[in-house]
């Protein structure tokens, strides 16, 4: 039950995050700073869940092939290579790196 | 035809306006190969909402919370912190989705109210991102919302499945370590910023926040860094901009 209330709380303010901007901003003026603030937060956002998210994987004997991949990710990224292809080479990447310090180690 | 040609193909300018299966069958062709890289992503969070507690109720929050990054700190910080900290974890790190509403706000006010209700849904990562790189590519109010429903639904199905996989399969694969595939898919996203000078400025600052608050507790430093980030973005000013997508002050100027 807990659980429950829970999962439907964190969904109810995460709707609520979702559909006030929409309902409330799509109107309003704002000048030229503001608008630029409000366009580029998504990618602001995004940018910082690469950093948690790589992080979270490079904990422990990863960090050395998770940041190769994601700097491999990066490159591939900047590119303009699909998110299919990103993951590939990352992958690949990540894969390699692994096997190399793995043996290293040894 | 590669990936990469599929998706030029899909979303380049068209000489007349999209029909509606047309744009909604372009939305849905255009998210099929992220949901393929979100599959990874999808599996951990199955595993993990296998390891840390009841099953449906975890499955339950792929469609109503319908954020991976959020669903885990919710997940996990139920099990080490209790309930109240799990609510506001949860919500801490959904607090981007914020940002990404008031950014489709200027690009939807042109939009009707059901349709904004409807869309605010399936607002995440990459339905921003594909939805943001669409309206440089058309300005037809009805093609818009109909890519962005067949993506948003592309995505929410294959990702509640995914995830429902995850939850079947639990430990089994636990000896797989996906969790590269999360920054990888993110990085997917951003790719084309990562070239615009602009862009790159509150790319570098974000990311110098996210790292320098890491130790924050979960989700305030991300909202530190959106801010950090925003700023920046101000401060370079306007982003360049789709020459015929209407901005939400082209549409007050219309009846």
């Amino acid at each position: 039950m807990t659980a429950w209330l829970v999962v439907l709380a964190v969904g109810a303010g995460s709707y609520l995050f979702r559909v006030l901007p929409l309902l409330l901003l799509g109107r309003v003026p704002f000048g030229p700073r503001a608008e630029a603030a409000i366009r580029r937060g998504g990618l602001a956002a995004i940018t910082a869940l690469v950093v948690v998210s790589t992080r979270q994987a490079a904990a422990g004997d990863a960090a050395l092939p998770v940041l190769l991949a994601v700097g491999a990710g990066a490159v591939v990224a900047a590119r303009g290579a699909s998110m299919v292809r990103l993951l590939l080479y990352g992958g690949a990447t990540y894969a390699g790196a692994l096997l190399v310090t793995g043996l290293l180690v040894r | 035809m590669t990936t990469d040609e599929l998706t030029r193909t899909l979303t380049r300018t068209r000489t007349r306006p999209d029909d509606a299966a047309s744009a909604a069958r372009q939305g849905a062709l255009t998210m099929l190969p992220m949901l393929a890289a979100y599959v990874p992503f999808a599996l951990v969070v199955g595993t993990t909402v296998a390891a840390h507690g009841p099953p449906l109720a975890g499955w339950a929050g792929s469609w109503l919370i319908f954020g991976g990054s959020a669903q885990l700190a919710t997940l996990r910080t139920l099990v080490a912190a209790g309930p109240v900290a799990a609510v506001i974890t949860g919500l801490l790190v959904n607090a981007r989705l914020l940002a990404y509403s008031a950014s489709l706000a200027r690009r939807w006010g042109d939009q009707p109210r059901w349709f904004r209700l409807a869309a605010a849904a399936m607002v995440i990562d990459p339905t921003w991102a594909v939805a943001e790189r669409h309206a440089g590519h058309t300005g037809d109010a009805g093609a818009r919302r109909r890519y962005f429903l067949a993506a948003g639904l592309t995505l929410g199905g294959g990702w509640c499945l995914a995830v429902g996989v995850g939850v079947l399969a639990g430990s089994r694969i636990d000896s797989l370590d996906l969790r590269i595939a999360v920054p990888l898919c993110l990085l997917a996203l951003i790719g084309p910023q990562l070239r615009a000078r602009g862009d790159r400025l509150v790319i570098a600052v974000a990311a110098l926040v996210a790292l320098l608050t890491a130790s924050w507790p979960s989700g305030t430093g991300l909202l530190a860094a959106i801010v950090a980030g925003a700023a920046a973005g101000a401060a370079g000013g306007p982003p360049r901009r789709g020459s015929d997508v209407p901005s939400a002050e082209d549409a007050g100027s219309r009846p």
